[in-house]
């Protein structure tokens, strides 16, 4: 496929280019009210472009390899039109040229698993939790995802790299008269399918907070001190702080770019923020993102100072720090930006049980709905 | 296609085929420069087979083997979901609703060009970030099936949004047109953002308590969100929605009419069938407040006992139709937006929400952030809310309505007017 790729360029006379063709393979099971609404094995696959061309960057996605050149011609064209409107020249940062092949490391793989088996699993998941109390609906989704994803740039970089994830969500709804209360769960990881198996323990924990929740008290209006839970302080870092030490939404929003400079203190001594892309239990992980720049950890707040942010190889030229590994695509419909790996913060010194009894009075917050 | 199908028609008991094809353009100018120009070439297509009452799905997007695409279909109806349905017969002639031709060859540096003077404009009047994006393309899909259906269907869609960013956050004020054919923003919708944007420069953090919001026809979206969770029938079937057997009864307001119109051709959605060929269909979600009825895909009507309303809608072609609303309209009021503001003595108007899509959405709650929104008093806009929450529940607040908007405003796929409602619960100081 490289060899493919460097023909399918070879035409190209600009600054810089880089491709990318991906497939994306998604078995997924679907189980609403203990029926199947969706149990199928799918795959797509498509090609993104982009050019640097006299300091003008433009991207082109295209589906079938026989418009690739229309979209050769495109990108060429969008480049001259910027940069015939003297748009601010764009630079690379240096990045190594890498020539690697990742094959994904799984302890059980998941492409080697039928789909009824991963329909028998996600259906043991759903009457085990239809048959607790007041649960009136469950709705699961089981789905893994293999990316086959090869790179190649103008520098001379050469990357295929497989990614595998496995997850099993879904929202348990407990119902009473006319409330209804639904708690939301996933599982998943990208080493493998042994992440979907024996979290029973867990999923009847979420069914019996549903059901629990029917029974709470609404809480008052006011001020409150409160201990977030791991799920809902994930949350909280990744929307509130993470997108902030997203390179290219600080550059496009400068007075966000003033507040989030590098040295400038957010947080308490105790508070150190980590994105780290490269755990493979995590569902974020992988190797080499999308410009073909091996991912590195970074410390992005270091008691509680700004330390560090996450760059594309664009972002990181104009902002004058390094490159980090951050440009990522959804998918092969997507061009890259950059995104978050794996964002964490670090344990400090505390169990959740001194936390509890240093607060007296507050609210301890379970998992969030949504973002 | 016509091969493809009849290779599935020969292994199963039912099919149908739908291809997609499109090609998209976009422009953009961040904080007052020219920053990008990318496009989108896209296609692909979907198989459904039904075999032994059981639905079988496969995906494309680079067809090679036809053969082992019906293979995959075949293979996944032996796990599918009940299907005890016809694929409909439906013959309507091709379709052009909302299609301008001219869009596929238009004219970038032209684009670029009243870009560059919308920006001077506004340059020239304030120092407010300014962002500035268009984008246009077309599309065409054919649907196929094997009860002899042969419908298809041009389409194209051309959108322009201006934004102006309040310092220190990511949010700020929007103005934006989507529709069929080329569009653009004028100078006193400009006048208008930038005398907006000025007065927002007063930042005030309202008191806590019970006041009347005005819900901007952008924000409303966020209250429609609980009431289509709501009129979903898979929540119907589950018998979980806050609806579930209520036709007939008083829900909301009685200035509340919420229904849709899959022709007005205003709306980019605008088509006179939907992705599995049933004919749309004008269907009242509620009249006058009273709940009338809930949107329908070939599925869904099955389950249910009920006639299909096409609405049997593919986000993509990765999915199979869905039951989803299209052009979704609430009917304007009486009062234009600024006698409305003027009628009011303190509360708020917000323009746009974060966190819409958070909370117990299903019963109709919300706990959501104000993005942008300013307070009003004695009928004055006299600032920006910061730092402020809005929360409640649609089945309490909807019966509140105390003014709707004389106009609903064409927004792409929905046109919506500003509703006022009385003690929403703001949390601030």
């Amino acid at each position: 496929m490289i060899d493919y790729l460097e023909k399918m360029t070879a035409s190209l006379k600009v600054d810089y280019y880089d491709i990318r063709y991906e497939t994306k393979h998604v078995e997924q099971v679907r189980i609403n009210k203990r029926e199947i609404r969706v149990c199928d094995a799918n795959t797509g696959d498509g090609y993104v472009l982009r050019v640097l061309h006299k300091g003008a960057l433009a991207t082109v996605n295209f589906t079938r390899p026989e418009q690739a050149e229309a979209a050769i011609r495109k990108a060429v064209e969008n480049a001259e039109i910027l940069a015939g409107n003297k748009v601010k020249p764009k630079q690379l940062a240096p990045a190594p040229v890498v020539v690697d092949t990742v094959k994904v490391k799984l302890a059980e793989d998941p492409r080697h698993i039928s789909l009824g088996e991963k329909k028998e699993l996600t259906n043991a998941y759903s009457e085990l939790l239809f048959a607790q109390p007041r649960i009136v609906n469950v709705d699961i989704t089981y789905d893994d995802v293999y990316r086959n994803k090869y790179y190649l740039n103008s520098e001379g970089t050469r990357i295929n790299e497989e990614l595998v994830t496995t997850r099993l969500s879904g929202a348990i709804i407990a119902q009473d008269g006319a409330l209804t209360q639904p708690v939301r769960f996933a599982f998943g990881g990208s080493d493998g399918f042994q992440r979907v198996r024996n979290r029973e323990q867990e999923a009847l924990n979420k069914a019996k907070i549903a059901a629990d929740l029917l029974k709470a008290e609404p809480v008052r209006a006011g001020t409150y001190k409160m201990i977030l839970n791991p799920g809902m302080t994930g949350v909280f870092t990744h929307e509130a702080f993470g997108h902030f030490s997203e390179a290219d939404i600080v550059r496009d929003l400068p007075s966000i770019r003033e507040k989030m400079k590098l040295g400038t203190r957010l947080g308490l001594d105790e508070l150190n923020i980590i994105d780290d892309a490269t755990m493979s239990n995590q569902l974020g992980y992988y190797r080499y993102d999308d410009e073909g720049v091996p991912v590195r950890r970074v410390n992005l707040m270091t008691n509680g100072v700004l330390t560090g942010r996450l760059h594309d190889r664009f972002t990181a030229a104009e902002m004058g720090e390094s490159i980090s590994g951050h440009s990522i695509a959804e998918d092969f419909r997507y061009a890259p930006i950059v995104r978050m790996g794996c964002i964490f913060i670090q344990p400090d010194r505390y169990s959740l049980d001194e936390l509890m009894a240093s607060m007296e009075d507050g609210l301890y917050i379970g998992d969030p709905m949504g973002g | 296609m016509e091969k493809l199908l009849k290779i599935a028609a020969s292994q199963a008991d039912q099919a149908d085929l739908y291809y997609t094809e499109k090609s998209s353009d976009d422009i953009s100018f961040v904080d007052g420069k020219l920053d990008g120009a990318d496009s989108s070439l896209s296609s692909g297509l979907s198989l459904r087979v039904i075999k032994n009452e059981r639905v079988g799905f496969a995906h494309t997007r680079n067809l090679l083997e036809p053969e082992a695409l019906v293979s995959q279909a075949i293979l996944s109806s032996e796990y599918g979901a009940e299907a005890k349905y016809k694929l409909p017969v439906t013959a309507l002639p091709a379709e052009c609703i909302g299609y301008d031709p001219a869009i596929q060859t238009f004219d970038k540096k032209q684009l670029i060009q009243s870009g560059n003077d919308v920006i001077n404009y506004v340059k020239s009047r304030t120092n407010a970030q300014f962002n500035l994006a268009y984008w246009f393309g077309t599309s065409s899909s054919e649907l196929r099936n094997t009860s002899g259906t042969y419908l298809s269907r041009k389409k194209s869609h051309f959108g322009v949004q201006a934004r102006m960013i309040f310092p220190g956050t990511g949010s700020g004020l929007v103005t934006q047109h989507i529709g069929a054919c080329v569009c653009g923003i004028n100078y006193e919708e400009l006048d208008e953002m930038i005398s907006l944007y000025d007065i927002c420069q007063n930042q005030v953090i309202p008191n806590t308590g019970k006041m009347p919001v005005i819900f901007h026809s952008q924000a409303l979206y966020m209250l429609l969100w609980r009431i289509n969770e709501a009129l979903h029938p898979v929540n119907m079937l589950s018998g979980i929605s806050p609806l579930f057997n209520r036709e007939g009864e008083q829900i909301f307001s009685d200035k509340f009419t919420y229904w849709q119109n899959p022709l007005d051709s205003e709306l980019v959605s605008a088509t006179g069938f939907d992705d599995e060929g049933s004919p749309t269909r004008i269907l009242h979600f509620f009249e006058n407040g009273v709940f009338k009825a809930i949107p329908l895909n070939l599925f869904y009507a099955n389950k249910l006992g009920k006639e299909a309303t096409g609405n049997g809608f593919r986000p993509s072609i990765e999915s199979l139709p869905g039951a989803t609303i299209i052009n979704s309209i609430v009917d304007p009021g009486s009062k234009s937006l600024p006698e409305m503001i003027s009628n009011l003595d303190h509360g708020l108007i917000v323009y746009s929400l974060m966190g819409a899509h958070s909370g117990n959405i299903l019963n109709g709650e919300y706990s959501v952030g104000v993005a942008s929104g300013m307070l009003v008093e004695n009928g004055k806009i006299i600032g920006r809310v910061k730092d402020c929450m809005l929360s409640g529940n649609i089945y309490d607040d909807l019966k509140n309505i105390v003014d709707i908007e004389n106009v609903s405003h064409p927004m792409g796929g929905r046109k919506l007017p500003a509703i006022m409602l009385d003690g929403i619960s703001v949390a601030g100081k």
